[in-house]
């Protein structure tokens, strides 16, 4: 995969760093999120990372206006977006791009159709300027020859490149990534990690957050790190302090990953299951 | 102590009912916020009702054959084959049509929006829209909602007709009756008054079967007894029975009111 990316400062706002003070969310009457504080730079890659359930994903809906939270503040640019009037959280959220897991493409529209959306939806442009910016995006993340797939003729990378040209397409200053690496093979797992460091070099102080599991991924792109453990910030700063951190969980997260990534654990069969095995095999 | 469970089993349904009324009256406020509505709203019609005319031709030629015959051998016991035409039209127009009509398409086109909606609900479809500032209801429900409104009414009214044919068919070309007493019948008994009433249910059973196939898929992720697929498949089945549950007792309320 190719990208054509040129020096395009198109983003002079410096103000859409994430400040998180306090909060508290969960779904039920047990809480996720336990008074989480935390910063967010502007301008820059954050990871944020954690195992299984620490409330990554349930803070990105949080701040995306689809999940509800139950005390404490969120302040984007300085402005508290639970303060916020409906039309002023319409108009902050309008900023936002995000590529959610598995891309969310519209599944009854082709991939140019599903990357004009936004416009579509959003601006008086004439087709055929939306069309030249919808091919000229997807030039961007390699998939210009796919544009005429629906998204199930697509596979789990190209799903996520096409999620992601839909989420840069208004050159938002504000970009999330939910596990953009995710069920990719190594080899696509590192040309993301590059196409998310062309998109921060092409759009000039876009705030990146991303939510991960990949430490790889982390190495390769991330200049600050958000380590979340029980709801709360284990670690909040830049990501050098986070690999030479010598916090004992750090240490295990760190490391527990990389042994993770090699690790191979076959349970044995008890000897009742071996023997229905070997009779189905002989059947 | 069973007072407190049948209470309970009311306010659950009140509950429910209240949810989907306040969802159509979103959809229906919120049609503005769609942009191309009118486009939406054809493509929607395409898929409501021109998708929907071979199944309604068929299952309206069949129960007009069907009418013809036993309603021939009925009203051969009396010696009052003439009426035939008054009483097949009329259970036609009145009830036949339009129920027949509401529940064939929300078998066919009520439950594929269901399936279609709950899936982009457990994908994220639904939330990538909100995250692009596109409202959910104005994109995905106000136009088929739009669309059912303009659709069954005019499926009714064909099915009416292939059902009227399918009685002639019946009666005059296979039992021998006089056509000319048969259609002659249907100008004497049949007003406009019934056809008015016919086309008002339609509409009625319009905004029932989509509001509730609709909110089905939209709220599938709020179902307790499964998550995923799972509550997909629960929830297209629940939008085909709650949708014919409803039209019959709807269609029992108009028919108490317009008789």
């Amino acid at each position: 995969m190719t990208t054509k990316i040129k020096d395009k400062a198109v983003l002079q706002n410096n103000t859409w760093d994430i400040q998180i003070e306090n909060l508290v969310a969960g779904y039920t009457e047990t809480n996720i999120i336990k008074s989480l504080n935390a910063q967010i730079p502007a301008g820059k890659i954050t990871a944020i990372l954690g195992g299984s359930g620490c409330g990554k994903t349930t803070l990105l809906r949080i701040i995306l206006g689809l999940t509800p939270h139950k005390s404490g503040k969120i302040l984007i640019g300085g402005n508290d977006i639970f303060d916020m009037t409906s039309k002023q959280f319409r108009s902050m959220r309008r900023r936002i791009g995000v590529l959610f897991q598995d891309g969310a493409l519209l599944s009854s529209l082709t991939l140019e159709e599903n990357v004009a959306l936004p416009l579509k939806e959003h601006t008086k442009l004439s087709a055929d300027v939306i069309r030249k910016t919808v091919l000229d995006t997807l030039d961007l993340v390699g998939l210009v020859d796919a544009a005429d797939y629906y998204p199930a003729e697509l596979s789990g990378g190209m799903k996520k490149r096409a999620g992601l040209a839909r989420a840069i397409i208004t050159e938002p200053p504000l970009l999330f990534y939910d596990e953009p690496t995710s069920g990719l093979d190594p080899i696509t797992s590192a040309r993301m990690d590059q196409l998310l460091l062309d998109m921060q070099s092409y759009y000039k102080n876009m705030t990146t957050v991303l939510i991960t599991h990949d430490l790889t991924s982390v190495k390769r792109v991330a200049d600050h790190a958000l380590l979340l453990k029980e709801g709360k910030a284990r670690y909040n700063g830049n990501i050098d302090g986070f690999f030479a951190s010598d916090d004992p969980y750090i240490l295990e997260f760190i490391n527990q990953q990389s042994r993770d990534h090699h690790k191979i654990n076959i349970a044995p069969a008890n000897a009742e299951v071996r023997a229905a095995l070997d009779e189905w095999l002989k059947s | 102590m069973r007072k407190n469970i049948v209470l309970s089993l009311i306010a659950s349904i009140l509950d429910k009912l209240g949810s989907v009324a306040i969802f159509l009256y979103d959809s229906i406020v919120l049609s503005h916020h769609s942009k191309h509505l009118f486009s939406k709203i054809f493509h929607h019609l395409y898929v409501i009702g021109a998708q929907s005319i071979f199944v309604i031709l068929l299952i309206g030629l069949f129960t007009g054959l069907v009418l013809g015959l036993q309603a021939f051998h009925a009203m051969s016991l009396f010696g009052a084959q003439g009426m035939l035409g008054s009483l097949l039209s009329l259970t036609l127009i009145r009830e036949m049509g339009p129920v027949l009509t509401a529940i064939m398409v929300a078998a066919r086109a009520g439950s594929a929006m269901t399936a279609e909606i709950g899936v982009m609900r457990i994908s994220d479809q639904i939330d990538a829209l909100e995250v692009m500032d596109i409202s959910p209801m104005a994109y995905l429900v106000s136009p088929r909602i739009w669309a059912a409104i303009i659709a069954f009414p005019l499926l009714t009214a064909i099915f009416n007709v292939v059902g009227i044919f399918g009685g002639y068919l019946s009666a005059s070309v296979l039992l021998g009756l006089n056509s000319g007493r048969y259609f002659s019948g249907i100008e004497s008994s049949v007003t406009l008054a019934d056809v008015n009433g016919s086309l008002l249910k339609a509409f009625v059973f319009a905004l029932i079967v989509i509001t509730i196939c609709c909110y089905q898929g939209y709220n599938v992720h709020t179902r307790q007894e499964a998550k995923g697929p799972v509550a997909v498949g629960n929830a297209t089945t629940s939008a085909v029975v709650m949708s014919c549950v409803l039209i019959l007792i709807s269609d029992y309320i108009l028919t108490s009111f317009l008789l």
